[in-house]
């Protein structure tokens, strides 16, 4: 078997406050996470704001490096590449913003921003530009006579159609999505959901597809990997995971239990403080106990299905080390 | 953007800069002294005044408020109100000269002895901005690229700066220096390079966590593309909006200190000294403090326009409805 495209293995990331005499508790952003992403497979990270996602996504972009952990694309750890061979290498992985307001620079022509990874990657001609702009926006659904406008007159859908042609323009083989539907209606959320599924089939891609939408997650992931407070509390096909969820959180996202703790509009809390070395989802489990003092680590409960929970409630029998616990 | 699309106040602020500068700078070439005046008799003349010189062939000088003339003659004022009479055979060369800004106490025209003082005033904000973009944007670029070790001892350094007293700055300069024009320049602009750069760190900072500058990286362009692309269109609306802002201050500073008289020496016009000059004989010449105040003012004023128009400008490219109407969502 070929290896992964994508392989990030115990990635952590903490951040102080910057500056010298910084004070304030670090915050701990990415706990451990280990991921792969087959050639063209789908995997899903789901998980509330603020658990970590997009950090694990900077990561993978090698947009801000680990403090520990590496990220190997293609079996090219991305730590050791800098400079203009990471530049090169980055034509292959390509991304998607959440904010399709905020990830077009408001000043440039659609052509530029579109233009810009082929800039990047090489010298072509202002014609052989142009024409590329235009086949990449057709592949995102834009006619190209957009080419001539600015991200200021164009919809919400549309401007993140732009996002998609600019990330597809140096024909990448993974694409990182960040919650790139979230910023969008609904219905235009299904049309953006159905282009990406387009590009899968067609070119191939896989993509690393960040959402907190468990019912879009469905629609597109083969893999899912649930995040709780910077750590994979679950991981698994995306068609087990959300019919038989074994970690008591993802079955608080599915609304299947109702956490112990909760915030506002019955909403599960985010960011509860919970003691060092403890499972962190512990003051909101509805079945915590003692043992859940210790974090549990990642394990294969079932077959590819991985959980971090000692008592994983429907799972009849209780881990090894728990109970003697 | 043309001229026709930028924002009124803009517009406005501009025109009055530009036809300022043009008048400083032609206005003392065009307005010259009339030969054989004597300065003397011109002293504190209100503004309108007129003063005829009249050379007569014989190499005698006749100056006068007023002239009248008729067939064969023209009478002039003498000294203590005689009348004159002067045959035009006589007269070699007769000239008026009209001082619409009045003249001051050693009879100099006020007007251009004001565009004089305005290239002064001018040229020393101008160049200390200049100097205050240069210092204060290489540091906030420096704190804000170098890592957070540099950034924290550059912002250090902001505030030593701001803390410090600029009065004993200037003194200091005075003393190191001979008062006037450089050492005057120098002062005003290292004690005015920290706002900018702090803006500037600040547009950094901000400017690099935004997504598209993430995009950016990660469609591997390299730094200098980001710059040119992403860094400088943004950074170009905030700081000229501030640059215009601190030139109103610049200018007026540096009325204040020569003001002071710890600013350039008396002896060369500015618009500062002009108005130190005329408030000492305010209750004779109203109008000596008056213009060269006047003038500070509406530069002040035109600055503070172009500083809010370029704020409209950059609010109308970043936002909504540039270019056509938004056609449908495609499907």
């Amino acid at each position: 078997m070929s290896q992964p495209l994508l392989v990030a293995r115990n990635l952590s990331k903490t951040y102080r406050n910057r500056g010298l005499g910084g004070t304030g508790a670090p915050v701990h952003a990415v706990r451990n996470v280990s991921l792969e992403i087959g050639r063209g497979s789908v995997l899903a990270l789901a998980g509330q704001s603020g658990s970590g996602k997009s950090t694990v996504a900077r990561l993978l972009l090698a947009l801000e490096p680990p403090d520990t952990g590496t990220v190997l694309f293609d079996g090219i750890p991305l730590n050791d590449v800098s400079g203009a061979r990471l530049r090169r290498l980055r034509r292959r992985f390509q991304a998607v913003f959440q904010d399709p307001y905020a990830s077009l620079n408001p000043r440039l022509t659609i052509r530029t921003i579109v233009a810009e990874p082929l800039r990047a990657a090489g010298n072509l001609s202002s014609g052989v530009l142009t024409q590329r702009v235009g086949e990449l926006l057709e592949l995102a659904g834009l006619p190209a006579r957009f080419m001539a406008k600015r991200p200021g007159s164009l919809s919400g859908g549309e401007r993140q159609r732009v996002a998609i042609a600019r990330a597809l323009a140096t024909r990448p083989d993974l694409l990182i999505l960040d919650e790139p539907l979230s910023a969008l209606d609904v219905s235009i959320q299904a049309q953006i959901l159905n282009l990406l599924l387009h590009l899968r089939e067609e070119l191939g891609l896989a993509m690393l597809f960040i959402s907190h939408d468990l019912a879009l997650v469905r629609l597109i992931a083969g893999k899912t990997a649930v995040m709780y407070e910077g750590a994979v509390v679950e991981q698994g096909p995306t068609a087990t995971l959300l019919t038989a969820p074994m970690h008591p959180y993802t079955q608080t996202l599915l609304g299947e239990s109702t956490p112990a703790q909760t915030g506002r509009a019955g909403q599960l809390a985010s960011g509860v403080p919970w003691p060092e070395g403890s499972c962190p989802f512990a003051p909101s489990c509805p079945f915590a106990a003692a043992a859940c003092t210790k974090e549990p680590p990642l394990e294969e409960l079932a077959p590819d299905h991985l959980v971090a929970c000692w008592f994983p409630p429907g799972v009849k029998a209780a881990r090894t080390g728990a109970t003697r616990s | 953007m043309s001229v026709r699309t930028a924002p009124p106040r803009l517009r406005t602020g501009a025109a009055v800069i530009v036809l300022m500068i043009i008048a400083c700078i032609a206005g003392p070439w065009l307005i010259r002294p009339l030969p054989g005046m004597d300065p003397a008799r011109a002293a504190l003349l209100p503004p309108g005044s007129r003063v005829t010189v009249v050379l007569l062939t014989d190499g005698a000088v006749y100056i006068s408020p007023r002239v009248a003339r008729d067939a064969g003659h023209i009478v002039v004022r003498g000294p203590g109100e005689r009348r004159i009479d002067i045959p035009r055979g006589r007269i070699a060369k007769l000239a008026t000269h009209r001082y619409w800004l009045g003249s001051d106490r050693f009879g100099r025209d006020l007007l251009r002895e004001s565009l004089t003082g305005g290239r002064i005033s001018l040229a020393v904000a101008s160049l200390a901005l200049l100097i205050a973009l240069i210092v204060g944007g290489s540091i906030g670029l420096a704190a804000a690229t170098f890592g957070p070790l540099a950034d924290s001892l550059l912002m250090r350094l902001v505030d030593a700066f701001l803390a410090f007293p600029i009065l004993f700055l200037l003194i200091l300069a005075v003393a190191l220096f001979r008062p006037g024009p450089p050492a005057l320049i120098l002062v005003l602009g290292l004690s005015s390079w920290m706002g900018l750069a702090r803006l500037v760190r600040g547009q950094v900072l901000s400017l690099r966590q935004r997504e598209f500058v993430q995009a950016a990286r990660v469609a591997g362009s390299p730094w200098w593309r980001i710059w040119e692309l992403h860094y400088a269109p943004n950074l170009v609306g905030p700081v000229a909006q501030d640059a215009a802002l601190r030139l109103g201050d610049l200018v007026l500073a540096e009325a204040t200190l020569s003001y002071l008289g710890l600013g350039i020496p008396p002896s060369t016009p500015t618009w500062g000294s002009l108005v130190a000059e005329g408030h000492k004989v305010l209750l004779q010449g109203w109008w000596l403090s008056t213009f060269p105040g006047l003038a500070i003012a509406s530069l002040v004023i035109a600055l503070a326009l172009i500083g809010d128009g370029l704020q409209d400008l950059a609010r109308n490219t970043s936002g909504e409805g540039e270019t056509a109407p938004v056609p449908a969502e495609p499907v």
